[in-house]
């Protein structure tokens, strides 16, 4: 694997949306590039002809009917938000 | 309080006492809520104390039980870890992002049990979303372990663990993602129950790794577990990986298992070079009294059980990455600046704790262009054979048993500097989370460290087939009933 830059962490950060500080970004490129060495084990794994693994359920398509019912009232979805406005989050532009 | 240590009473018991009118839901919710306070002053273990909550909850379960509609559960005090969504409750989920955050929907397995008329007295201090191995993580500070301040619960479910070992309330309620209940239960000397993914409903469990997380129990005895997870059960729709199966009645079935009829196999892949010899003898010798009650030892081998642990540190910052972007300070939890894009960056700079910052990145590295396949990708590959593994190992035996954590419990402090080495306390709890098997951790002895003056507790796993906890539950069961370390207590003045 290529070795992990603090370009690397910078652009993930703006992917994560987190505004990391310049120490931070020291420390999370030095502590990340550890662990991304650490799972690189899987590399050496042979993985040809081994189908994914994304969930362990076995379910499939587990919809309910489409009817209407009952949700979240205006009020209840509303009440954790700082500022509200005729039925609306706001935030400022 | 007439009856004495009443804490230590067993859920049978304590419901006894209740239905004889030995005492009401009132008076032992009384006597619960003055304990959680003395004990959080040393513990830390709880974030939010549900006092009045509880009391309305107490006094109308004995009014239930006076009227004969009592079930097994009615009136009994319990602590729920934080990341579970309770109406009306504050819910930190351990991160101070959610420090003003009130849900108004409560989690279906903790309303299943306030159905039930169980009580309430708080929620637990947690690492943050669940994101830890420790309890050092949490944004409202460490947890303490009740048999040395010094040293860590274990997590994340650190917080509940404490509580329950401490005799706080009959038990509590947590998740386990990678072993976030099995190794805070084996740090502490007590029961921890997962049960296999989907058996227990995650709707308002605040999601960390969606195709992993899984509520279950902290409790004093399998027995007891076995109460808890008969009400929290079953198929919920507002879950769509919640399964469809009946759930049993694992309580009224408890003897039902013959243990003479059981094999448990032992994988040599547990017993590597960073187990600890003293965590090795506990192992071994609770492997010898389940032979001396009559089960068939086999020796099987997890060939992929050294890349488990990779799997589950790309597969589930991955589904982090995703989970968290909700932060975002718009419709819930706080926020820091105006415009509306600094507000989101600055705010989850502001109130994400450094652990959860790191999966975030960890995981939104592993998913973007370029890197994808190689790791994501890969790691979901490589889940299917440690799934295989598995499967291969339940045609030949029935359960299997190992440590729960290579080491003792291990020094506030002396892991939170490498991230590398906290990750690996998870090494032999994440394979049950990446196949979506059962598991429970119970104790099975003590033991004092090199580094420390007092006698540490030692838990074991015994993992099972999917839907087969049946069969665990009865097998700890029978090891409890002729070994007393699940009665063993830390010495607390409360």
């Amino acid at each position: 694997m290529a070795k992990l830059t603090k370009e690397d962490i910078k652009h993930t950060a703006e992917l994560a949306k987190i505004k990391l500080s310049e120490s931070e970004i020291e420390k999370y490129t030095k502590e990340l590039a550890s662990v991304l060495g650490y799972v690189d084990i899987l590399s050496e794994v042979d993985t040809k002809d081994v189908e994914e693994t994304a969930q362990v359920t076995n379910l499939e398509n587990s919809l309910r009917e489409d009817e209407v019912r009952d949700s979240l009232s205006r009020e209840d979805a509303l009440s954790n938000a700082k500022d509200t406005d005729d039925g609306f989050i706001v935030t400022q532009r | 309080m007439k009856i004495s240590k009443v804490e230590e009473l067993s859920i049978k018991k304590i419901h006894e006492a209740l239905l004889k009118s030995e005492t009401t839901s009132v008076e032992l919710t009384k006597y619960h809520l003055e304990r959680v306070e003395k004990f959080q002053k040393v513990s830390n273990a709880f974030t939010t104390i549900t006092k009045e909550f509880a009391l309305k909850q107490a006094g109308e379960a004995d009014k239930r039980i006076k009227s004969g509609k009592s079930t097994l559960l009615t009136g009994i005090p319990f602590s729920v870890k934080d990341v579970f969504s309770t109406t009306g409750i504050r819910t930190t989920a351990g991160s101070k992002i959610l420090d003003n955050y009130t849900p108004v929907y409560t989690s279906t397995v903790i309303q299943k049990l306030f159905d039930a008329g169980a009580v309430m007295i708080a929620k637990n201090n947690c690492d943050p979303f669940a994101f830890g191995a420790s309890n050092e993580n949490s944004g409202y500070g460490p947890v303490k372990n009740p048999w040395d301040e010094s040293r860590v619960p274990g997590g994340s479910s650190g917080g509940s663990a404490a509580a329950v070992a401490a005799r706080v309330g009959y038990f509590s309620i947590g998740s386990d993602t990678g072993g976030s209940i099995r190794q805070p239960a084996g740090f502490t000397g007590i029961s921890g129950l997962k049960v296999t993914y989907g058996r227990n409903s995650r709707y308002g469990l605040l999601a960390m790794g969606s195709s992993l997380d899984t509520p279950g129990i902290l409790a004093k005895s399998a027995e007891d577990t076995s109460i808890i997870e008969a009400f929290m059960a079953g198929h919920d729709e507002n879950d769509g990986t919640s399964s469809g199966s009946l759930p049993e009645d694992y309580y009224k079935n408890i003897e039902k298992t013959n243990i003479k009829n059981l094999k448990i196999g032992v994988a040599k892949e547990y017993f590597i070079e960073g187990l600890d010899p003293q965590v090795e003898k506990a192992t071994k010798d609770a492997i010898q009294k389940f032979k001396e009650l009559g089960a068939e030892i086999v020796e099987i081998s997890l060939p992929y059980t050294k890349y488990a642990l990779a799997v589950y540190y790309v597969i589930v910052p991955s589904e982090i990455s995703s989970n968290m972007a909700r932060y975002d300070s718009l419709r819930f939890g706080q926020a820091k600046g105006e415009k509306y894009m600094e507000r989101v960056v600055e705010s989850r700079e502001e109130f994400l704790e450094p652990e959860v910052k790191r999966r975030i990145m960890l995981g939104t590295y592993a998913l973007s262009a370029g890197y994808y396949d190689a790791y994501y990708k890969k790691a979901m590959k490589v889940r299917t054979l440690v799934r295989k593994d598995f499967e291969k190992a339940f045609e030949k035996v029935d359960l299997i048993i190992a440590p729960t954590s290579p080491t003792l419990p291990f020094k506030l402090g002396e892991k939170t500097g490498d991230p590398l080495q906290m990750y690996l306390a998870d090494v032999f709890t994440v394979p049950a989370n990446i196949a979506g098997i059962p598991g429970l951790s119970f104790p099975v002895g003590f033991a004092k460290p090199k580094d420390g003056k007092h006698e540490l507790p030692i838990g074991v796993q015994l993992l099972g087939k999917q839907f087969d906890e049946e069969k665990i539950i009865s097998a700890v069961h029978a090891y409890q009933k002729v070994t007393d370390w699940h009665k063993q207590m830390p010495k607390l003045e409360l």
